[in-house]
């Protein structure tokens, strides 16, 4: 119920109110001739976008799972002493980040 | 009676966290809008408080575009939630709330970045969608350096603890200091290269700025003695001295400014997050 609360909060304040706000603005006699001005918006649609989100969702399940995978490991191994352990699941994903990364300023460092 | 009651405790949590996190964007903003003023020698800086806010709630011109703002800010408000507040109580208390603040802020940018991207309207600003780019490209440097502190001062729980931790621990000074300036990285791309004018007062951009004052609300709370009514004291003040250096740089080209980045302080950082691997379970 708090949690519901919570999101009721947020939808008075950023759904309700600008909805009052803004309908208050258009009908403003005086101000119309702003109105084209402010709402206009750049238009987007090219392929590294289209690409960008296809790989993202990869990315971003990574990331879930280093987190969940960085949290067991920091939280659990470290207060049982278990140091190889997280030295390994440390280390090698640094060096192998590491090669990646002088590879990638080989090839494309300007 | 209960639950009703229950709701509305929500609902002021949800004011409490909302009114922190706005003050305290709007007090950077106006901050460093009157310091790249002094710095450029103008007078005066470009827009009031009340114009802005005005701005910010009538930009979004249909239902869906309005529902949309709603989701994307909700992430950034539920994750303020998990720090102590303007009270020093905190909303949502979870286990794990280190890692799940990074994972709900994370959403934030990338909710953004996908529904504009897929809204029948594609419309968007392409400033945006690249500094999205670049937000949810850092939030894996802001995880590791997250995962050093864990690793360093053993806990992964945001506390209410009120201790000064870059005192008690000064090598946490470092990863303050990383949490500072990735939170800049993200929100601004002027922290190294020339300002980049068009677009940047839409409510868009206002959402990397609420991004980056949750993330100095979270510096604030876990480095520097925890929330209460000194919090937004210590962001501004957080804020004013990395403003004030990051605007005293020399200014770069965009593509200079990548340079620099990718190539010359990624491996400091990474040398960095070695020396912290090393010092595992040591007391730095």
């Amino acid at each position: 119920m708090f949690f519901i609360g919570f999101i009721l909060g947020l939808v008075l304040c950023l759904v309700l109110i600008p909805w009052g706000v803004t309908k208050l603005y258009l009908s403003s006699e005086k101000i119309r001739t702003e109105k084209l001005k402010i709402f206009e918006k750049q238009i987007f649609k090219n392929q590294t976008v289209i690409s960008f989100s296809y790989i993202m969702p990869l990315a971003i399940v990574a990331l879930v799972f280093a987190i969940i995978v960085g949290t067991r490991i920091t939280k659990e191994l470290s207060e049982q002493g278990h140091g190889d352990f997280i030295y390994f699941a440390l280390v090698f994903p640094v060096f192998g980040f590491l090669i990646g990364y002088l590879y990638l300023k080989k090839m494309v460092k300007p | 009676m209960d639950k009703a009651l229950e709701i509305l405790r929500g609902m002021g949590a949800f004011l409490e966290t909302g009114l922190l996190v706005l003050v305290i964007t709007e007090l950077n903003l106006v901050f460093e809008d009157i310091l790249s003023s002094r710095l450029e020698l103008r007078k005066g800086f470009s827009k009031k408080t009340f114009s802005r806010i005005l701005y910010f709630l009538r930009t979004p011109q249909t239902h869906e575009e309005r529902v949309y703002y709603a989701i994307t800010l909700f992430p950034v408000f539920l994750a303020v939630a998990l720090l102590p507040g303007l009270s020093g109580r905190i909303f949502f208390p979870m286990h794990h709330s280190l890692m799940f603040f990074v994972l709900v802020l994370t959403t934030a940018p990338l909710l953004s970045f996908f529904l504009q991207s897929n809204s029948k309207t594609q419309a968007g600003e392409i400033f945006v969608l690249r500094s999205h780019e670049r937000a949810l490209g850092a939030t894996a440097l802001l995880f590791i350096v997250l995962l050093v502190f864990s690793l360093l001062t053993g806990r992964d729980d945001v506390t209410e603890d009120q201790r000064w931790l870059i005192f008690s621990r000064p090598g946490t000074g470092l990863l303050f200091l990383a949490v500072v300036f990735l939170s800049y990285y993200v929100s601004s791309q002027k922290v190294f290269s020339k300002a980049f004018h068009r677009g940047e007062n839409t409510s868009q951009t206002l959402l990397l700025h609420i991004w980056k004052s949750a993330w100095l609300i979270f510096a604030a709370t876990v480095f520097c003695g925890g929330g209460g009514p000194m919090l937004i004291v210590k962001v501004f003040f957080i804020n004013l001295i990395a403003s004030t250096a990051l605007g005293a740089l020399g200014k770069l080209r965009e593509d200079q400014s990548e340079g620099l980045v990718l190539w010359e302080f990624t491996p400091i950082a990474l040398f960095i997050l070695l020396i912290a691997v090393v010092f595992v379970g040591g007391r730095i």
